[in-house]
């Protein structure tokens, strides 16, 4: 054996440097062999000579010149791009992290000396590196499509520019699933759903009010790019009928959409970055910790404001603006009433679901409080560090609960306010209703996670937060004189509350008035009842905790009586 | 790392599984250049030890210094100065295996290709596996696996090299081999620690060991202080006379320490309940008396066996 008795000079990893990061070039050479790849390759390369070739004698045949002709082979070739680095490389991204747990090697890839991030970057342009290869490969003909059709620089760059970002966040949506999914099949099944999701059901929510949402996907700057890809009768066409919006306003300012989406991209690319090196860092670490959520749920809400205000004068914040390009709207138009309820019920809806995404992140579970207690023991300590992983995280749901109700508050005097909703005003009060219904719900939630695990939650939101209100839809529509009993039936769910509060509250609802007092009396007193059960809860798991310090403390006096008389016993 | 201060210094640890306890309040020290057993029954809580001692758990309290590197503080140098070999040890189904070994030397920063090729080949070599390398990861036998893996540990030349279970699917060629590289290794200054249930085998090879049980240390170091610790010092003694085994018989009785005494022709066979200074007392004082004794045989319970007891003891409690 020719050990030496000293260690050797290790090279130390730069993460940027990924040419020379040994986990890319481990997939490099596992996923670049010549005999897979060349089956991919040629595939590709069919599958592009195809697109391009069929697309272009189509344009020559409907007597396009041979500019326009080049030019319509862009779009097919860029949802073939899309394909293969949006569909193929995520689930790549997340199947290849599930095999290397599924293999039992990535305790392996845990212990080499290489920095967190250097290991997230190795992942993520090496699990997908065929994907990479194979988009590569369909360049030449996107690159003599944009040649011969003349295609503005400005116009392909900010959308490769925001292809690339977009197939970041997509890998890295499944490389963080790949990695905290335990089940193999669930992992993928999820990772595609996420991908899925964040494509079409996510944006959905510009239409009502978080504008937001929509710079997740490509879909903005592909649009703000088509008629520069489109032959140039088609693009004349879109341009008057498409009122396109160059700029992003974010509060008072411009930005360009391109940089826009890259910038809210880019937020989320960290947040799954930050994510994946805790993990790498430390296996058993939360996905984030307890600053960080904060910091995230704040920055949410301040990008959900920023894109939402400016567009409320304008009007292009209501739904029924969303539909202009498919019916023409009136010269009078005017929002409804109902629009703005639904708008504000869906703020205060996701605001609820991304508190319990984050306090799903953020609880420990008793086995980490029970550690975080024996912890604090040893150092002589009477608490758990607030920021650790083992303290209780109510503090900061009960934060994001505030910052929550005051952005719903905001966005609702905003829009009932406005110049659409003359002579309404939003009182002082609402904002501390929405207070309690966030603090109500979201305290309840987390602390029942917290006191009883994942178990107990599971079955509360079936049976407390989905089952009545299923119930309370079924009774509504069966006759209008059960209206009144699905009111209370819908209310007791805690998860109807974030809409019933701007139904009952707000004088711009056109509901009618015998509805409108009973929910308005199910909401009072379910909000009540629901505050209660949330007081009872928070006092439960404070004390839950501390009998459970007491226990381990307790614990800890036993075995330095056993660790004494074993001394003893040994002298 | 100071030359005084030692290899492995494990002080107060504890890992918790919710209210099951695997490792409690364990201290131990592990001077450099050792090859350190690491022996206990199922549950004793070696791996949950070895898994911390890699830096790949992190324990509910305690502290960890590898080589003088405290792995809370700085788990990245640790992982520089540290190898670990799991229990059934896995290997990539898609590389071969100079891929495997070549992508391991690089991730550990070994000089450039061709260095890293020659650190390869070497420790190929020393596993055996020189033939195989340019064989699929996943077509090797269970042996050669673990002997890749071996390999992939040994690559960097690590001052800590952690074993959980090395033997295990190796045959008895590939054994002795492989006790011969862990001492080897261990002459060169490095200091491996080491578990098995081929009990015999890590006696021969460790030059210490601890035993475990439920998450405690119950003994630690030489094989012979192991059983003192465990509360084992009876040996089975047994003298053959030329002639006149009553006499001699008669003598020993009356010594203290001898108990259940036999005698079976020319041979007697006792207890004896005494260290090895009175054991020598007892046969120089047999010679004395003029007795013939052509042979004097020790036999004493084997680790195996007190092992044994102590599992069978967890057993019925």
């Amino acid at each position: 054996m020719n050990a030496t008795n000293h260690t050797p000079e290790f090279t130390r990893h730069v993460p940027w440097r990924i040419w020379e990061n040994p986990i890319f070039l481990r997939y490099c050479r596992s996923r670049l062999r010549l005999r897979s790849l060349g089956i991919a390759l040629l595939l590709t390369l069919l599958i592009a000579a195809f697109i391009s070739g069929l697309v272009h004698s189509l344009g020559l045949r409907s007597n396009a010149d041979p500019v326009s002709a080049a030019r319509s082979a862009v779009i097919p070739l860029f949802v073939f791009h899309a394909l293969i680095l949006f569909v193929l490389g995520t689930a790549q991204a997340s199947g290849g992290m599930i095999t290397e747990r599924d293999e039992g090697v990535i305790d392996y890839q845990r212990l080499i000396p290489m920095s967190p991030l250097s290991k997230v970057l190795g992942y993520l342009f090496g699990l997908p590196v065929r994907e990479y290869a194979m988009f590569l490969f369909t360049l030449p003909f996107t690159a003599w499509a944009i040649w011969s059709g003349g295609i503005e620089c400005r116009v392909w760059l900010p959308l490769y520019l925001i292809l690339f970002t977009t197939t970041l966040t997509y890998h890295f949506t499944g490389i963080v699933t790949g990695t905290v999914v335990r089940n193999r099949r669930w992992a993928f099944l999820i990772s595609i759903g996420l991908v899925f999701s964040l494509y079409t059901i996510v944006p959905q929510m510009a239409k009502f009010g978080l504008v937001f949402f929509k710079y997740l996907t490509i879909t903005p700057v592909f649009q703000e790019s088509l008629p520069g890809l489109l032959p140039k009768d088609a693009a004349a066409a879109l341009k008057a009928g498409q009122q396109l919006f160059p700029t992003v306003k974010f509060f008072d300012l411009d930005f360009p959409e391109a940089v826009f989406t890259a910038f809210s991209q880019g937020g989320l690319i960290l947040v799954f970055a930050t994510m994946l090196c805790r993990k790498w860092q430390r296996h058993e670490a939360h996905l984030l910790n307890k600053a960080w959520a904060l910091g995230f749920f704040a920055w949410v809400q301040v990008l959900l404001l920023g894109n939402a205000l400016p567009l409320i004068e304008t009007g292009e914040l209501f739904p029924s603006r969303g539909f202009e390009r498919f019916i023409p709207l009136k010269a009078d138009w005017v929002p409804t009433h109902g629009e703005a309820l639904v708008m504000i019920a869906v703020y205060g809806i996701f605001s609820l679901s991304l508190i319990f995404i984050l306090a799903l992140i953020i609880t420990p579970n008793l086995d980490r409080q029970t550690r975080g207690w024996r912890k604090a023991r040893k150092h002589g300590q009477q608490k758990i560090p607030v920021l650790g992983d083992a303290a209780p995280a109510t503090m900061f749901v009960a934060i994001m609960s505030i910052l929550a109700a005051l952005g719903w508050y905001v966005f609702t005097c905003e829009l009932v306010e406005s110049r659409w909703y003359t002579g309404h005003r939003v009182g002082i009060e609402m904002l501390g209703i929405y207070a309690i219904v966030m603090l109500a719900v979201g305290l309840g939630f987390q602390t029942l996670l917290q006191w009883k695990g994942g178990r107990a939650l599971g079955l509360a939101v079936i049976f407390i937060g989905v089952v009545p209100i299923m119930a309370g839809s079924i009774m509504a529509t069966i006759s209008d004189r059960l209206l009144h009993i699905s009111s209370w039936i819908t209310s007791m769910s805690p998860l109807s509350l974030p809409l019933a509060a701007p139904v009952s509250r707000l004088s711009i609802n056109d509901v009618e008035k015998l509805p409108l007092q009973a929910i308005s009396g199910a909401f009072q007193f379910w909000l009540l009842a629901w505050s209660l059960v949330a007081i009872w809860l928070v006092l439960r798991t404070h004390a839950a905790n501390r009998d459970l310090k007491a226990r381990v403390f307790a614990e800890g006096e036993i075995d330095a009586r056993a660790s004494a008389t074993n001394l003893e016993r040994t002298t | 790392m100071n030359s005084a201060s030692p290899a492995i210094d494990i002080r107060s640890l504890r890992v918790d599984y919710g209210d099951f306890v695997a490792v409690n309040d364990l201290s131990l020290s592990v001077p450099a250049g050792e090859v350190f057993g690491l022996v206990g029954p199922n549950g004793a809580g070696k791996t949950s030890t070895f898994r911390v001692l890699a830096t790949l758990m992190e324990p509910t309290y305690g502290e960890v210094l590898l080589d003088g590197i405290d792995i809370a503080d700085d788990i990245e140098n640790a992982r520089r100065v540290v190898g670990y070999m799991p229990d059934l040890a896995p290997v990539p189904s898609d590389l071969k295996v100079w891929e495997f070994l070549d992508f391991h030397a690089a991730a550990y920063g070994i000089g450039n290709r061709a260095k890293r090729r020659d650190r390869v080949a070497e420790c190929l070599e020393e596993v055996a596996l020189e033939g195989q390398r340019n064989q699929w990861c996943g077509e090797l036998s269970r042996g050669q696996t673990q002997r890749v893996v071996l390999a992939k540990t040994m690559l960097h030349r690590p001052r800590v090299l952690i074993l959980d279970e090395p033997a295990s699917g190796l045959d008895p060629l590939a054994r002795r081999d492989l006790r011969m590289a862990l001492c080897k290794i261990a002459d060169h200054g490095a200091t491996v620690i080491v578990s098995s249930h081929i009990l015999g085998e890590l006696a021969e090879m460790c030059s210490s060991l601890c035993v475990m049980n439920r998450g405690q240390l119950l003994a630690s170091g030489s094989v012979d202080e192991v059983r003192h610790q465990l509360g084992n010092t009876n040996r089975m003694l047994t003298a053959h006379c030329v002639d006149d085994p009553q006499s001699a018989a008669a003598w020993l009785s009356s010594q203290s320490g001898v108990r259940d005494l036999r005698v079976d022709a020319n041979k007697i066979g006792f207890h004896f309940d005494g260290d090895d200074h009175a054991q020598a007392s007892l046969v120089a004082g047999l010679v004395a008396q003029g007795l013939r004794i052509k042979s004097f045989e020790e036999k004493r319970s084997s680790l195996e066996d007190l092992l044994v007891e102590v599992a069978e003891i967890n057993r019925q409690s």
